[in-house]
């Protein structure tokens, strides 16, 4: 390890002051860039609370012996710098000691390193810029800063700090970033204890680009290479068929730092030449390297901007650059097929002894139908042994079941739930105390159905009714099966917050189980590549917003009751999928929406709960007409 | 106004706008049709501000004028008038009169100054196509329909392009609903301009239009502005084209890394008509197993029971088990021209892509499934 030294007084001026540790991202992004230049392959941040509580990094680099960790967290104290030769060739990503000291003065933190060959490591307590212990420390090799409570002695700045999804959300995309620059490093990045992104090492820039923007993406990328005297540019930039609506996804490195330069954006821009929707940008990763002297990377308290000494040349490489690349994509045929991976199958294992147990109808028990239909798809044996050894099989279970009779009236004949007479057991459950057999007289207000039954007149929610018929049949369906999805042909982008993001990928598997594949796609963008048969015929996007929305409402962390959440996204399913109000309806469309919802088993409420039906007796309707007192 | 016409060509023409005039809007003049008189000639309007009909017809006139005139009543009207030469005219105050002597009917018209106006058609760089393929193209591509609150542009339109290989230039429409997408390519004379923009043409309009196109003779067609122009001899229709973005559809019909297999197209469609009479609107996919030389396709709905059939093929590929809704299958085969299909298929939840054996015109992609 390089000593740590102190800049002699004239460098230090020269080194651009400034707010370091402008917000939490900062932090990160500080510490993580030092584990860089220590040579770490791994690198884990650890983040409570968007970065207010705790910002914690740990990685596998170089670590420090006790005099130099003392140093480093000296203003001006660099192992990077020693020349004023060095400052004007700047290979690192630090250069100007400034970063421990800063951040160090401003939270309660804590350094623990250790060097490869050492057998003890060093800690060192900070608060508020002062050192409160020095100790001796069991540690791995490597190093661990800890920045706790940031701006705990500035209250004005800690008010600044935004909210936690915010900052984590910056965070997150430094993060990305970050990860992009540097695939040959494996990066974790945790929240609240809970990975939120991971990326493997050692990855090629290829691979790492699939991690980060999503592998549904890779398909979609071109490769960019192209090198000029001392310059080169090299990278992937997106198809120009697969856009955002922000730059957020286009990441810049100069020398592998992330920066940000509208220069060379709008150089990629003219290298997409026409290819782009107004307000669309790209999806992408450029890497520009040129010699560390043409370059000024002290120009940005951040260090998130460079000047290059001769700009136009680079801006020119990169439209070059970027046209040939997507020139060639299209030489070559944008032939590549749609991406449609195959997700993991679903085991086709056998759920009990029961090897070749096969599905029943609908109206075997729950549990059953779970099983059968794990196994196999298929009632018979198809082909030679036909006959007895399958039908065997079904009069077996047959006799499992509890009630065979009653729930097998229920699905398989529903036409008695009409008859014009006589009650049946399970019937009369239209309304509770009324008869059942209502016979439907009309629709009013293209709402409302109108049923007359013995003892007097009910009003049906046309809505509320089939929400409650769809709500049970898809809820019955996914108790037992993954219900059959469609693959799109044009997968559907979603764009979402930060926030949304967070919890759309939090419920990716548990959509996957009614039927809805959807895969990130870079950033907070989704793909969705197929959606539930069921609702095939619809735009899935509204649907899939409304249940983020909810899970946003209901504060998205009391998700660990998946069941509540399927249920809640049944039911929205159900919503989207039922007739409305104002739609008219024949007397036969009425007729079998009044028997379906007589066969359901909470017939009398909608799965929001509010009712389908109401009902006024004779003698109610009597007394309104004053016929009776 | 005052003018007689042929009984039975009027009818026909008030017949094919009942489509255009019969859709609800907010604005009721869109009911009605303006007819315009002037020389020797009856000009008839709809519209509905999304598709344009207007036509020209020869009559006996006996004094010029316009008016506008509840179509759907119009037309049953005539329909329905007994002699082979119907009067119009305009008495006062709008009142229309149809009929004469023992016949007589008087008609409340609206302002015609309310009448949306016409796109006008001038200097159109027109194409010559055949009717019969332009026919065929807007029927394969309104074949795809979409529901009543759908938004999505892709599906509410079908693409147009001009498309140049190898084999020359054609005219392509493209059309989807993500779960199937339909391509059809037609050939025609004349230098096809494309504008700037995507041409996406509404399928309301498409439906329209393929009533108003014959088996025989061509047709011209142009684009103008904002409008999807078709050109028949004395009569003209125009559709208002929608804005926006088209995906990249040549990713779902590229068959290189495919297997084709033949198939007899009658065969298979009554396949697909006998094992989609178990589906349902829950139930709706049918299972696709490929094997050496066999495609065996089996359906299970829970609520009815299941079926199966098997079938020799050539197939030589790795075996794979794939789901596809059958009813794509029957409109697909329904619109091949060909007595031998060709599916494309590649493993699992890859798309089939149909088209006939030695004919590009026409794809038919169908999106798996996955059970
Ligand atoms: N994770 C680490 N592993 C090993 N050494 C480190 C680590 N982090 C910091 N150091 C040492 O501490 C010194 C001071 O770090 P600091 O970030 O304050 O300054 P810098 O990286 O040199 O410059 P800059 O202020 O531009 O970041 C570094 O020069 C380096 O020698
Ligand atoms: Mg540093």
């Amino acid at each position: 390890m390089v000593d740590v030294r102190i800049l002699p007084d004239i460098l230090s001026n020269k080194i651009a002051a400034g707010e370091v540790v402008e917000r939490p991202v900062s932090v990160v992004k500080e510490l993580v860039e030092n584990a860089l230049d220590a040579g770490a392959t791994r690198i884990v941040a650890e983040i409570e609370k968007g970065g207010r509580d705790l910002i914690r990094i740990s990685d596998d680099g170089s670590g420090m012996s006790r005099d130099n960790a003392l140093l480093a967290i000296e203003r001006y104290a660099t192992s990077k710098i020693f020349t004023d030769d060095d400052l004007f060739a700047i290979k690192t990503f630090g250069f100007r000691g400034e970063a421990l000291p800063s951040m160090a003065s401003v939270s309660k933190f804590t350094l623990t390193t250790r060097e490869h060959d050492s057998d003890v490591g060093t800690r060192i307590q900070i608060n508020g810029g002062k050192i409160v212990d020095v100790s001796d420390a069991g540690a791995p090799p490597g190093t661990m800063m800890e920045v706790r409570n940031l701006y705990f002695n500035t209250p004005a700045r800690r008010k600044f700090l935004k909210g936690v999804n915010t900052e984590m959300g910056h965070i997150a995309d430094a993060f990305s970033g970050m990860a992009l620059g540097n695939p040959h490093v494996g990066f974790r990045l945790l929240h609240n204890n809970r990975l939120v992104k991971a990326f493997s090492s050692p990855a090629d820039m290829k691979t790492r680009a699939g991690e980060v923007f999503g592998m549904a993406t890779l398909p979609y990328l071109c490769k960019v290479s192209m090198t000029q005297g001392e310059a080169g540019v090299t990278g992937y930039v997106s198809d120009p068929s697969l856009t955002r609506s922000t730059s957020r996804n286009l990441r810049l490195f100069v020398n592998n730092r992330l920066i940000s330069d509208k220069g060379i954006v709008a150089a990629i821009f003219k290298g997409y030449k026409g290819r782009l929707m107004k307000g669309r940008y790209p999806l992408g990763i450029l890497f520009i390297t040129l010699p560390f002297d043409q370059v000024d990377v002290n120009v940005h308290p951040s260090k998130l901007e460079v000047r290059f000494s001769d700009q136009r040349q680079i801006f020119a490489l990169v439209v070059r650059a970027v046209n040939h690349a997507l020139s060639g994509a299209e030489r070559s045929g944008s032939a590549e097929s749609l991406p449609l991976e195959e997700p993991e199958e679903i085991e086709e294992a056998i759920v009990d002894g029961l090897p070749h147990a096969h599905p029943r109808p609908v109206h075997t028990s729950a549990d059953q139908r779970k099983r059968a239909a794990v196994v196999d798809r298929s009632l018979f044996q198809w082909g030679k042994n036909h006959g007895e050894p399958a039908k065997n099989k079904v009069s077996e279970l047959e006799s499992d079941l509890p009630f065979p009779e009653i729930e097998r009236g229920k699905s398989s004949a529903p036409e008695v739930a009409v008859k014009p007479e006589g009650p049946e057991p399970g019937s009369g459950k239209i309304c509770q105390g009324c008869r059942p057999d209502p016979v439907v007289v009309g629709q009013v207000m293209g709402t409302y159905i109108v049923l007359q039954s013995d003892s007097g007149m009910i009003l049906v929610d046309q809505h509320a009714a089939h929400e409650r018929i769809v709500y049970e049949r898809l809820k019955k369906r996914s108790d037992s099966y993954r219900p059959p999805s469609q693959t799109l042909a044009v997968p559907e982008t979603l764009e979402l917050t930060y926030k949304e993001a967070d919890i759309l990928e939090q419920i990716i598997p548990e959509l996957e189980a009614v039927g809805m594949e959807i895969e990130p796609f870079g950033g907070t963008a989704f793909i969705v590549k197929a959606v539930p048969a069921i609702i095939d015929d619809q735009d899935v996007r509204p649907l899939i917003l409304d249940i983020v929305e909810k899970l946003l409402e209901s504060g998205g962390d009391a998700m660990d009751d998946t069941r509540e959440w399927l249920d809640e996204c049944i039911i929205l399913m159900a919503c989207h999928t039922a007739i409305r109000a104002n739609q008219v309806l024949n007397r036969q469309e009425m007729e079998t929406l009044i028997r379906d919802l007589e066969l359901c088993e909470n017939p009398n409420h909608c799965p929001h709960g509010r009712p389908t039906k109401i009902q006024w007796q004779r003698q109610e309707i009597e007394k309104l007409f004053k016929r009776i007192v | 106004m005052k003018f007689s016409a042929d009984r039975k060509s009027l009818s026909e023409v008030l017949a094919q706008v009942q489509g255009i005039c019969g859709r609800k809007t907010n604005l009721a003049i869109t009911s009605d049709v303006l007819i315009k008189v002037a020389g020797s000639e009856v000009i008839i309007m709809a519209n509905d501000l999304e598709t344009v009909f207007q036509g020209q017809y020869e009559a006996e006139v006996e004094s010029d004028g316009i008016i506008s005139i509840n179509a759907k009543k119009l037309y049953e009207i005539i329909r329905e008038y007994p002699d082979s030469l119907v009067p119009l005219n305009e008495i006062e105050n709008r009142w229309v009169e149809i009929g004469k002597d023992n016949i007589q009917y008087h008609i409340v018209s609206s302002d015609y100054d309310n009448f949306p106006e016409t796109p006008l058609i001038e200097d159109i760089p027109f194409v010559e196509i055949e009717s019969a393929a332009l026919k065929k193209m807007v029927e394969v591509s309104s074949m795809i329909g979409f529901s009543s609150d759908e938004k999505r542009i892709y599906v509410l339109g079908a693409l147009l392009e001009k498309v140049v290989d190898d084999k020359g230039e054609c005219l392509r429409m493209v059309s989807t609903d993500s779960r199937r997408l339909n391509c059809f390519d037609a050939t025609y004379e004349g230098e096809f301009i494309v504008p700037d923009e995507n041409i996406i043409i509404p399928k309301k309009g498409l439906s329209e239009l393929g009533k108003f196109l014959d088996r025989e003779g061509t047709v011209k067609i142009g684009i103008k502005e904002d409008h999807f122009i078709v050109q028949k001899r004395n009569e003209t229709m125009m559709i208002k084209l929608l804005e926006g973005d088209y995906p990249d559809y040549r990713r779902v019909i590229n068959t290189e890394q495919m297997t084709p297999v033949e198939m007899d197209r009658t065969m298979l469609l009554m396949v697909m008509k006998r094992i989609s009479i178990l589906s349902s609107d829950d139930y709706k996919s049918v299972m696709f197993n490929f094997k050496e030389n066999q495609l065996v396709v089996t359906i299970t709905n829970p609520e009815i029971g299941e079926s199966k059939e098997e079938i020799n093929i050539g197939y030589g590929g790795e075996a794979f088990e794939s789901a596809f809704n059958p009813r794509y299958f029957i409109d697909a085969l329904n619109a091949v021209d060909s007595s031998t299909v060709v599916l494309n298929v590649k493993g699992a939840k890859n798309p089939c892509i149909i088209k006939g054996l030695d004919d590009e015109k026409l794809v038919c992609a169908i999106m798996a499934m996955s059970v």
